[in-house]
């Protein structure tokens, strides 16, 4: 045999060995990737079904019948009449064109109410 | 000196260890003559030994990289899940979740696990049995057993839906032959809230009647929530109004559909009594029966709203003309007479405020029968709705002949069947400016019906005509100050065997508001409602459903956003702010 056709092969044998390595490698790395992509999607499952869950819980708390009779025990509102909902307009004050104006008239109506509520107030006293 | 061994022990010569062997032409095996030199016989039997070998190594190398190297389908398909390799997490939820327009939840599905059994891996039966029987309480030793003694079969459920403890608990044991599955369990956390509109599953996880069982195959092929028309703020306050309103007057039952009119979308829909769908058991027939989209009744005056309608509409009545009732309406078979009759001769909004029967079939004859016909049939009270998406549809009742005591009679409200549904869908239609829509309880659903029924200055006069019923007619009870809420009441005695009975009548209204530009129609109705000491001992609709509806529209229209429309006195709404300081 010569030497020629000796490097050729033990050039095509080193060759073989080493891709078949390198495949093996990549085959073991991929292999992991995938047990690790697995895991990961187990826990991704097993945190929808949680997320899952605490979404019909937090349904399940927030029906309103449960939630009518906690305000009932707990806060002191009732049900808004549509009484209660008044238009700016219809408020029976002084009213001015411009945006400030209007603000300016409003807070002084509304400290002229309160001023004459203290007033009714010290009345009511004084005639106790 | 290979060929030594090959040629075997039959060759004559024998030779000593380390002698030269001489093979010579002329070798023969047993007077066989050899052609052809021995040694090249040998050489081709060394090649083919060596080529069998190097295949072996070839196929040991070929199944080597196909072990490790290549993931061949047939390989993969062998684990359990076949989604083993996905990049991305699939749902582990298969049956998509309801929600409501808002997007709280209706119902939803849990992950449970159900336990099943191999009969045939199992050792010993009955200590199997006495353990389970100790960890499900719920279930007998004896039916266990008996599960667990079906030799023949290889799968048995022994129970649905374990708990977490009792799962880890049966899992200890350790017995060969107990499995578990992964299952899901439906679940309604507004409990009997929706009882009627989603329906129910059965164990299997399949649809078996509303929603679930009309759009089954929706709710299983996607995994996106589904959202509905209602609104569970809303729902839950008419409920409970409605439920009170029950008690109060002893009512069978009584159903409620709020709709949007400028789309027919269904805000609420409600059937009493009804029944917890988390549970599988206590169910009646009545509490089951969705009467909101299957109860087919005579609704009685509620239909002369639709009479009125077709009058006008038809321009053979205007609003001015005035009908004679002041005795009873003669007919061939039949005469028509006025509960608490006026006596006199009565424009049309009169015969709506006060409900005349004669009234309503006089309109109805002077317009025919081809038109009413007509007219109805585009009401849609012809055919059950198919466009709701509940699995129980009504088939309204029609009457075979039309003759003339039919034209007169479905005038005023009887002789013809129809659904809650019908009614407020039709109502809704009249109300809006004339535009039919189809019911729907689904948001975004594709390719809607709509066609025109009634002209925009009819649905007007009839809107006009409506509020004057409830300001100055029977549906006083229901005038909720700011809403200006315009509707029809209607009472119709029950058919008992064939007969009409007076004491026993289902009491409807018809309303919508505010009338001036209408957004929300509400239907309610009460079957066989008793008379109290505060109704005095009246049992008509004015008495019950209306100040029902009173109530029901002064609570949900602040919750649906209305504008409030306020005619109040200066000395009303002085007082009002004085008190809000």
């Amino acid at each position: 045999m010569n030497s020629t056709k000796t490097a050729t092969l033990s050039l095509w044998v080193t060759l073989t060995c080493l891709v078949g390595f390198g495949m093996f490698v990549m085959k073991n790395q991929v292999q992991n990737l995938e047990s690790q992509l697995a895991g990961i999607n187990r826990n991704i499952q097993d945190d929808i079904k949680t997320i899952h869950i605490l979404k019909a819980e937090w349904s399940h708390l927030n029906t309103p019948s449960r939630l009518r009779s906690l305000a009932m025990k707990h806060i002191s509102l009732n049900p808004v009449k549509a009484e209660q909902i008044i238009n700016y307009s219809a408020l029976p004050f002084e009213y001015e064109s411009g945006e400030s104006g209007r603000r300016l008239l409003a807070q002084k109506n509304i400290s002229n109410q309160a001023e004459r509520n203290k007033r009714l107030k010290r009345l009511v006293k004084a005639q106790r | 000196m290979l060929g030594k061994y090959f040629s075997g022990e039959r060759k004559k010569n024998f030779y000593l260890p380390g002698e030269e062997i001489k093979i010579d032409k002329s070798f023969s095996f047993n007077n066989y003559t050899c052609e052809k030199d021995p040694l090249a016989t040998c050489k081709s039997r060394v090649a083919f030994a060596s080529l069998m070998f190097m295949l072996v190594y070839v196929v040991i190398c070929g199944r080597l990289f196909s072990v490790c190297i290549s993931t061949d389908t047939s390989s993969a398909k062998t684990y359990d899940e076949t989604d083993h390799l996905r990049a991305y997490a699939a749902n582990p939820i298969k049956r998509a979740d309801i929600v409501d327009r808002n997007g709280t939840i209706v119902a939803t599905s849990l992950p449970t696990v159900n336990l099943y059994a191999n009969p045939k891996k199992i050792l010993n039966a009955k200590k199997a049995a006495a353990e389970l029987s100790r960890i499900l309480p719920d279930i007998r030793y004896e039916d266990i057993l008996d599960k667990l003694q079906r030799r023949r079969s290889s799968f048995v459920y022994i129970k649905r839906n374990l708990s977490p403890s009792q799962q880890y608990q049966i899992n200890y044991l350790g017995i060969p032959g107990l499995e578990f599955e992964n299952g899901e369990k439906r679940i309604y956390p507004h409990k009997n809230l929706f009882a009627h509109v989603l329906g129910n599953t059965n164990i299997d996880n399949i649809g078996i009647s509303g929603i679930e069982k009309q759009l089954n195959e929706r709710l299983t092929q996607s995994d996106i929530p589904l959202t509905l028309t209602i609104d569970a703020g809303v729902q839950d306050t008419i409920r409970e109004q409605l439920a009170a309103a029950v008690r109060q007057f002893k009512a069978e039952g009584a159903a409620a559909i709020l709709m949007d009119v400028r789309n027919s979308e269904i805000i609420a829909m409600i059937s009493l009594p009804d029944y917890d769908p988390n549970l599988n058991n206590y169910k009646t027939e009545r509490a089951q029966f969705n009467f909101a989209t299957k109860g087919v009744y005579e609704p009685g005056s509620v239909l002369k709203i639709f009479n009125a309608a077709l009058g006008l509409e038809s321009g053979k009545v205007k609003v001015t003309d005035s009908f004679d009732a002041t005795k009873p309406l003669k007919l061939k078979y039949n005469t028509i007479k006025d509960y608490r009759g006026e006596n006199r001769w009565l424009t049309v909004p009169e015969i709506l405020i006060y409900s005349s029967n004669i009234g309503s079939a006089q309109i109805a004859l002077k317009v025919g029968r081809q038109e009413q016909q007509n007219f109805l049939e585009k009401l849609g009270f012809f055919a059950p709705v198919q466009s709701i998406e509940v699995a129980e549809k009504g088939h309204p009742l029609v009457p075979r002949r039309w003759g003339e005591e039919t034209i007169a009679t479905v005038g005023y409200g009887y002789g013809i069947s129809v659904t809650p549904l019908h009614l407020v869908t039709a109502f809704s239609a009249i109300v809006n400016g004339g535009v039919y829509h189809a019911p729907t309880l689904v948001k975004d659903h594709p390719g809607e019906d709509t066609h025109r029924v009634v002209s925009f200055n009819t649905s007007k006069e009839i809107r006009k005509l409506l509020r004057g019923v409830v300001v100055e007619g029977s549906g006083k009870r229901a005038n909720v100050p700011g809403y200006e809420v315009a509707g029809k009441t209607g009472t119709a005695n029950k058919l008992v065997n064939g007969k009409y009975v007076d004491k026993k009548v289902m009491t409807s209204f018809l309303a919508t508001f505010p009338a001036s530009a209408p957004q929300y129609a509400l239907f309610l109705m009460m079957d066989e409602p008793k008379a109290t000491k505060e109704t005095w001992g009246f049992v008509t609709s004015g008495w019950n459903t209306v100040p029902t509806a009173g109530k029901i529209i002064s609570a949900i229209a602040p919750q649906l956003n209305i504008k409030a429309n306020y005619d109040i006195d200066e000395l009303r709404r002085n007082r009002i702010i004085e008190a809000s300081y």
